[in-house]
């Protein structure tokens, strides 16, 4: 798969690690809303966290997401001409990089943010998208733009 | 059939966001989906054919991706939507033991550790592997008292290693009433010594260290260098900072400790970039509130509270399991039985383990200066008074006024005759109390209050004589009065 170029504007970054530093340290999840443009250029304009549905026990080092909530949270961004572009979630105590949980349910199409986190704040930031059902995991390198 | 895609799934077929399909069961939209755009398949199903674990069908409101209800009949105005199940986690294997896998595989245990330990052998997230991390763990205890009793007991039953024991006081018969790892038969022995004993009655095969050795900013390097781990089980705030900056200059994590009558306080400190006692208490509490030159006085089991949950706190590190109490202060007030955590970041501004940190060395800093025990440079010296002048004073009846800054518990244990009782926080309300023509001597336990007292009095405008008893009533212990006069 060819790289994207990732745009990210800087109140999504600064969300995403709000979320993470928050729910620390539990883990947080949401989703990540723009647009796709022709030339393989992809802009993240904005974040919306979403509640991790599992257990006080679970949601440390697991994160699920209703469906219904992904739905309603994705017909009100259309309304706004944002289409999903990914989903992002945080790592709490570990680094930045994709668990076997998470390539395992990785949704093909959909870019995968990562958000290492600990006790002193936010890490890393790293992307991820596997591009269909065969495709291999590609990693993304993203720019912050204002 | 109406079938609402969610953005998500659209990349399946076609980028479309509605598909018609005819049918009234799950079965048949499935089906339907499939002949349509038969390169859904592949995104749909896996490869044994089971429906992939991120595709969810619901319909109404309803998840029907269960196989169970694929055959069921389905309203003709139902909203079919398929939306994703996003899920995923965390590495697990990152919960990490501070004692890493080399030195867990370099030791065994053998068949009469198995016998000993196997109430931690039964505990899964323990097992031979969590023994192992206990065995391989080098633990240093500062402090052998009250906390320190339980800590340094519960390691050494628990399996710990290496415990080093450091202490340089001798066992009084004060401390019987809570430090529960000294008897009778240990009074005027070392307390280091003394809880080494005990360490080798409950295990043999623990290797004890017993420093009986003062921790000051020249000591403390060589006392935890080497260590996986440091308990502080001090009881003044002077060691605690200069423990704590030590820990974070060598990047050994501490768990602390504190009880003060009722109350005790529990962190995990300087672990992975987490904050540091400096990070919670970026200054010690203000003379007078805490004494700062005496040791409060504290209900017995305490300790005993306090110092089992630093135990705990140190072999779930040691093992690498549960939630620790690193970033996190718990308070425990035992008269209320009431406990609270609450969350503390690393303050990334703090002078030791913050980003630009202005200590670097455990040397160069000034802990009396620090803990509010020192003059400032601006002030004027404080006169001091030897006790033996006070004493001497007192036998010939000079006119003097002598003024007890201690609080109100600490008198009951040792008072000091005709004194004008003002604890430190009412000197300035109540100064009108003291006589600036006659002689004045303040008095605490060890000397420092009472110049803290002379300054907060100086600086109210008070002119009159003021004398600091040096070393305080500590001093006056051994003073013997030639009448009856001094009573002490
Ligand atoms: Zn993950
Ligand atoms: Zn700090």
């Amino acid at each position: 798969m060819d790289e994207k170029v990732i745009r990210i504007d800087r109140l999504s970054i600064f969300g995403m690690k709000t979320h993470a530093s928050l729910q620390y340290p539990d883990e947080c999840c949401g989703l990540m809303f723009g647009q796709r443009t022709k030339n393989k250029t992809v802009k993240i304009q904005e974040c919306v966290p979403l509640n991790n549905m599992e257990d006080s026990l679970q949601s440390k080092r697991h994160f699920t997401v209703s469906p219904m909530s992904v739905w309603s949270v994705e017909k009100a961004a259309g309304k706004r001409g944002l289409e999903i572009i990914g989903i992002y979630h945080s790592h709490p105590d570990t680094g930045a990089y994709l668990s076997k949980e998470d390539e395992e349910k990785m949704i093909p199409g959909q870019i995968y943010a990562v958000v290492s986190v600990g006790n002193e704040g936010c890490r890393e930031i790293r992307m991820w998208e596997k591009a269909s059902v065969d495709a291999g995991i590609v990693e993304h390198r993203y720019e912050g733009a204002l | 059939m109406k079938i609402i895609i969610s953005a998500t799934l659209r990349s399946f077929f076609g980028r479309r966001d509605e598909i018609e399909i005819k049918g009234n069961t799950i079965k048949d939209i499935l089906t339907g989906l499939t002949d349509e755009y038969p390169e859904s398949a592949k995104g749909l199903y896996d490869e044994d054919g089971s429906l992939r674990p991120f595709i969810r069908i619901f319909v109404n409101g309803e998840d029907r991706t269960g196989k169970s209800s694929h055959e069921e009949g389905i309203p003709e105005d139902a909203e079919i939507l398929l939306l994703p199940l996003i899920a995923g986690g965390a590495p697990e294997d990152e919960r990490k033991s501070i004692i890493s896998d080399e030195r867990r595989k370099a030791v065994a245990l053998d068949d009469k550790e198995i016998e000993r330990y196997e109430k931690h052998l039964l505990l899964r997230d323990i097992g031979v592997k969590g023994q192992k991390r206990i065995k391989a763990a080098r633990v240093v205890v500062i402090g052998a008292g009250a906390l320190g009793s339980p800590v340094i007991q519960y390691l050494a039953a628990a399996g710990v290693g290496t415990i080093k024991v450091v202490d340089f006081d001798m066992v009084a018969i004060s401390n019987l009433g809570s430090q529960v790892i000294h008897g009778t038969r240990d009074i005027k022995r070392p307390k280091a010594a003394s809880a080494k004993d005990t360490i080798k009655n409950i295990n043999r095969d623990t290797e004890v260290i017993a420093e009986n050795i003062k921790v000051d900013a020249q000591t403390i390097i060589s006392v935890i260098e080497g260590f996986d781990l440091v308990i502080d089980c001090t009881d003044n705030y002077k060691t605690r900072y200069l423990i704590n900056d030590a820990c974070v200059l060598l990047g050994i994590p501490l768990v602390f400790g504190a009880i003060y009558q009722y109350e005790g306080q529990v962190s995990v400190l300087a672990k992975d970039k987490g904050p540091c006692l400096r990070c919670l208490f970026p200054s010690p509490p203000p003379p007078g509130i805490v004494p700062t030159c005496a040791e409060g006085g504290t209900i017995s089991p305490l300790g005993g509270i306090i110092g089992s949950i630093q135990a705990n706190e140190a072999l779930k590190l040691i093992i690498g399991i549960g939630e620790t109490l690193s970033g996190k202060l718990l308070s425990v007030d035992t008269l209320g039985l009431r406990s609270n955590i609450v969350k503390v970041k690393r303050n990334c501004s703090c002078p030791v383990c913050g980003d630009k940190p202005a200590i670097t060395e455990v040397v160069d800093f000034d802990y009396e200066d620090f803990c509010g025990l020192k003059e400032d440079d601006g002030e004027l010296p404080v006169e001091g008074l030897a006790s033996e002048e006070l004493a001497r004073r007192i036998e010939r009846k000079e006119p003097l006024t002598i003024v007890d800054v201690r609080e109100p518990y600490e008198r009951a244990i040792r008072r000091f005759p005709d004194a004008l009782v003002i604890p430190i926080g009412q000197l300035v309300r109540r100064q009108k109390e003291l006589n600036p023509e006659i002689d004045t001597v303040f008095i605490c336990k060890e000397g420092k209050r009472s110049i803290l007292a002379i300054n907060t009095l100086r600086e109210a405008g008070y002119k009159g004589v003021m004398y600091n008893l040096k070393g305080g009533l500590d001093a006056m212990r051994d003073i013997i009065f030639s009448n009856e006069a001094g009573g002490l």
